[in-house]
This record gives C-alpha cells, sequence and structure tokens, in this order.
C-alpha cells in the first residue's frame, strides 16, 4: 500500500491504508497560511518517508483525536470569514432597503393622518393630494390660515379641543421626520456609490443602481448578469407564471422607474427596456472590474441618442 | 408517550399524527422556535422547516444517522436541522456545515459556540476542493442545495462519504427547471443518481415541502 503525504489545516501527515504513520501538527491556523512553513514541513516529513507520495486531494481519513481541532479550525476561519465578507455594497444594499421600507411605513401613516384630521378639516385634505404637501400644510399651517387660504368662511369639520389636534400634528411630525430621514438616506448612497458603482450611479441614477445591486445581491452577481435577466429583475414572478403558459411576457422589472421608460408609450417599453438594460450591464461590468469611472455619462448619452432615433424612427413609420 | 426510534429521536402518537423530537444536547435550550418537552430535554423537529422531519413524517424507515457519527452538511443554512443531527451525534459526534452564504454562516458560528459538534465552513459545494482540507471522511452526508445542478453537487461530495455508508439529498424541481413535469425531473435525477449510488429509498415531501423530493442513497 502506498504512502501519501497530505497538509490540511490541522497539520502534515503520512497516510497509509488510513492509518496515520507520522506527522506534525500545526500550532495554529496561521501555520497552515504560511506556504514556506508549510514547504519546510513537508520536506522533513518526506525525507523520512522516501516512499510518501506528495497529494493534494486526498479525503483524511476519519480519526477521533483531531475532530476536536477541525472544529476549532473552522469555527475560527468561519468568524474570520464572517468579519471580512462585509463590503461597502452590503451598507449600500440595506440603506437602499430601508428607504424602501420608510416608503412602505409612510404611506399608510399619511393615509392615516388625512382621515383623522379630515374629522376636523375635510378642506385641506380635499386640497392637496400630494403626500408630502399635505403634511407640510397642516404643520405649517392651522386650520383657521388653510381656510382663509381657500377663501372658505367656515369648516365642515367638528370644532375639536386643542389636545384632539395636538396629537394629530403629533404623528404627522414623525412622518416628516421619516420623509426627511428618506432624503439623507438618498444622500448617503448617492456618496457611497460613486466609490463602488460610478458608473452604475450616473447611468441609471444612484437609487435604481442601489436597487439594482440590492436585488441581485452583489455587484458582482449584477456584472456577471446578461442584460436579458436585468431587464427583468423584479418581474421574476411574471415571467415564471408566463413560462409556465399564464399571462403575458413582462417587459421590464424595476428598471421600469427609470424616468425615460415610465413615460414611454406603452408599444415602445420593450424597446427602451432592452436597450436600457444593456447599457446597465455594461456600465455594471466596467464598475465591477474598476475600470473608467467617467465612461457612464457616456452610456447614459449613448443611450438616450439611441431611444431618441428610435421614437423618431417609428413616428415616421406610423 | 415517547418512544425511542433509535438512540436520541422519538416519536410520539398524537391524535394530528405522529410527532418527532431528538434529545437535547443543551437541555432547556431551543434553537430555532422548537417546542420543549420533559423539562426541555427533548426538541420538536419541525416538519415545515426541516426536510428530515419531512421526510420522518413520510415514512422514513430509519434515519442513517448514530451517536458519534461524522457529518458533510450541504447548504446548512441557519443551522435548524443541523441542530437536530447535532442532537443525535451527539458530543462525540461532528458536523461540517458547509454554507456559501455569509448571511447564513453567521448565525452557523453562533450556533457552533454553543454546540461544540457543529463545524462551519463558509464554501461552495461546488468546489470540494476548496474545502478538502478542512473536513475529514464522514459517515453521513446530506445535502439541501437549491440550485439548477444539485445533483452533480451531491455526486461531486459523494468522495467525502465511507464506502457502505448513506447520504440523502433533498432535491428541488422547481430549481432544476421551473416550467418541466416535477415526476419527469425526479426521474432523471433518479437515472442521475443511480449511475453512482444505489437508491434505498424516495419520498415527495408534500405537503411539508412543495415540489420537494428526498432520496437516500448507499455508496457502493
Ligand atoms: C433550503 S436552504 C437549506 C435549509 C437547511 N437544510 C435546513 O433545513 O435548515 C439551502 C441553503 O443552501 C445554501 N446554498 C445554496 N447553494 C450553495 C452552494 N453551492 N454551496 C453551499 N451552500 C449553498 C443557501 O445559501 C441556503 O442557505
Amino acid at each position: 500500500m502506498t504512502q501519501v503525504l497530505i497538509t490540511n489545516c490541522i497539520g502534515i501527515f503520512i497516510v497509509q491504508n488510513k492509518k496515520i504513520a507520522d506527522k506534525i501538527l500545526f500550532r495554529h491556523l496561521e501555520d497552515f497560511k504560511n506556504q514556506k512553513h508549510i514547504a519546510q514541513q513537508e520536506a522533513q516529513l518526506l525525507k523520512k518517508h522516501s516512499a510518501a507520495k506528495k497529494t493534494t486531494f486526498f479525503i483524511f481519513p476519519q480519526h477521533r483525536e483531531f475532530l476536536q481541532k477541525f472544529f476549532e479550525i473552522n469555527l475560527e476561519q468561519a468568524k474570520k470569514a464572517c468579519k471580512a465578507a462585509v463590503r461597502k455594497e452590503h451598507l449600500v444594499m440595506q440603506a437602499s432597503d430601508a428607504i424602501k421600507d420608510i416608503e412602505k411605513a409612510i404611506n399608510p401613516l399619511v393615509k392615516r393622518v388625512q382621515e383623522w384630521y379630515a374629522l376636523y378639516c375635510p378642506e385641506a385634505v380635499e386640497a392637496v393630494k400630494n403626500q408630502e404637501a399635505f403634511i407640510r400644510l397642516i404643520l405649517s399651517k392651522d386650520r383657521k390660515e388653510i381656510l382663509k387660504e381657500q377663501q372658505i368662511s367656515f369648516s365642515i369639520g367638528a370644532d375639536i379641543v386643542q389636545k384632539d389636534v395636538d396629537i394629530i400634528y403629533a404623528l404627522a411630525t414623525k412622518i416628516q421626520i421619516l420623509q426627511a430621514e428618506k432624503i439623507s438616506l438618498e444622500m448617503y448612497i448617492d456618496g457611497a456609490l460613486h466609490d463602488i458603482a460610478p458608473n452604475l450611479s450616473a447611468l441609471a441614477g444612484p437609487l435604481l443602481a442601489a436597487e439594482l445591486i440590492a436585488k441581485t445581491g452583489s455587484l458582482q452577481k449584477l456584472a456577471a448578469m446578461p442584460s436579458s435577466t436585468i431587464q427583468m429583475l423584479g418581474a421574476e414572478n411574471a415571467l415564471f407564471r408566463f413560462m409556465r403558459g399564464q399571462g403575458r411576457c413582462p417587459k421590464h422589472g424595476i428598471i421600469v422607474n427609470y424616468p425615460l421608460l415610465a413615460n414611454a408609450k406603452a408599444k415602445n417599453k420593450g424597446k427602451i427596456a432592452r436597450r436600457f438594460a444593456g447599457a446597465l450591464a455594461r456600465a455594471a461590468k466596467v464598475d465591477y472590474f474598476k475600470g473608467d469611472p467617467y465612461v457612464g455619462y457616456k452610456f447614459k448619452e449613448h443611450f438616450e441618442r439611441d431611444v431618441a432615433e428610435l421614437l423618431q424612427r417609428k413616428d415616421n413609420i406610423t | 408517550m415517547f418512544q425511542e426510534i433509535q438512540t436520541g429521536l422519538y416519536v410520539e402518537k398524537t391524535k394530528k399524527g405522529l410527532v418527532f423530537w431528538t434529545e437535547n444536547l443543551l437541555p432547556g435550550q431551543t434553537v430555532y422556535d422548537e417546542n420543549l418537552s420533559g423539562n426541555g430535554a427533548l426538541r420538536q423537529w419541525s416538519l415545515k422547516k426541516s426536510k428530515i422531519g419531512a421526510a420522518l413524517a413520510k415514512g422514513l424507515p430509519r434515519l442513517p444517522l448514530q451517536k458519534g457519527d461524522v457529518v458533510l452538511y450541504l447548504g446548512a443554512s441557519t443551522g435548524t436541522t443541523v441542530s437536530h443531527l447535532s442532537d443525535i451525534v451527539g458530543e462525540k459526534g461532528m458536523i461540517f456545515a458547509v454554507e456559501f452564504s455569509f448571511f447564513m454562516l453567521r448565525r452557523l458560528v453562533f450556533l457552533a459556540e454553543k454546540r461544540k459538534n457543529i463545524a462551519p465552513i463558509l464554501a461552495d459545494a461546488n468546489h470540494p476542493e476548496i474545502y478538502v482540507p478542512y473536513v475529514c471522511e464522514v459517515d453521513f452526508l446530506f445535502q439541501d442545495i437549491a440550485q439548477k445542478n444539485q445533483v452533480e453537487i451531491f455526486l461531486k461530495n459523494l468522495c467525502f462519504l465511507k464506502n457502505g455508508k448513506q447520504g440523502m439529498i433533498a432535491v428541488k424541481a422547481k430549481s432544476i427547471d421551473v416550467v418541466a413535469d416535477t415526476r419527469k425531473i425526479y426521474e432523471h435525477v433518479k437515472k442521475q443518481l443511480e449511475k453512482e449510488v444505489k437508491i434505498l429509498w424516495h419520498r415527495q415531501l408534500d405537503p411539508f415541502e412543495k415540489d420537494h423530493c428526498l432520496f437516500v442513497v448507499e455508496k457502493r
């Protein structure tokens, strides 16, 4: 039976027929990372066991006495891996998701305040439909001022006592804080993306760029993704339904929030989405491989010109 | 009434059906949101959150695992199933828990700090050559990985299993093909596996897990 020399995370071993003929144990994980140290020790063992052959892929036989060592080394290694795995893009992805959370939280809260405030002054709710503007209005002007502005002599809302009004204002104030928080998160993302994905950010805008990274899980994955997949990011459920023979094929996923796409006519959306996804794929690749950080603006210009030409051509035909 | 069906594994017959329990390695402590019984000496094995739990409920005749066994677990996630295997193999056993997402690995690290028979490994099970220096030969191989090439991954890792020992793979049909008929997928998986191992048992895991099939195999 041949003798083999194997080196693993706990030491260097001469193994014969699953039995350990000789060994040098490492003192700690660093020994296994030190190529020079390993080479020296291997040579030392090979001198003693000249028949042994060095192998790389060899399954270490099971020996009870080493299980504890395996445990310790793996736990230590795993802890280090956890610490090292956190990158800037993980922070950006959390910020991006936080914006989504805040948006989701604000919407029902504003509706609540509208309903609540309407008991007191329905005229304000009727006049200002925009959520942010409504909150700003009721926090900056009292009922008398609001009515005067609208040239209404008396409100059809109830004349509740100040204590009952104040509790509505208190909630509205918290909503305004959340709205402000959203803006500072957007600014944070913008700044952070300068370092990790400047081109994607220039092309798509920081928010959509961050959302694309968050949806894929990493810039690396996004950079490796074909543009057709990027086009459908966020529309997976509709896509799978379509593949099962139900519903229509979606034309795009979250990229639809891009203004040029959002405002396009339905019949052009698919074509524009395809071109946009192509540009995004290129920008993500340049960013991931740390290429020219200013090429994103060119991609954007090129994409916009492309779309303008496309629309013109279409207009001429129809 | 608890009946010990094999060392560390108990079954209780209730009106709603069979309930499985493992002997708690750390009496009184829970790992996920499972129930405890017997003053914390037993942990209930979730049928919905663990594919081995589901397999037991679907009539898996025997879990090929004993006290002191060494296990290679691929796709360990946050350690739900791993924790029950950790109960069964006990202090003298060891579970090499491979997981490639560091979000999940973090939870495994905290689990391993308490249960000293779980060795967490951050690695891609597609590349056993990366973690071969961190593991040894094992008595049981388990895989629960939702990837297109999951069967290929399992076959690649068979080398760690001792001859004559058993392994299990939870196959998720939707990861192999979103649209194809699940029965056809399992037929194909069966053929792929049979080339390398002997299939001892297999069962679809519904209603506990949708579109999953668990295979028990033996290495020749
Ligand atoms: C369905 S979960 C496993 C749940 C777990 N078995 C349980 O019952 O507690 C699948 C896990 O496999 C991991 N995974 C997927 N592909 C992997 C790969 N190639 N290598 C290692 N882990 C992988 C995923 O990160 C995920 O945590």
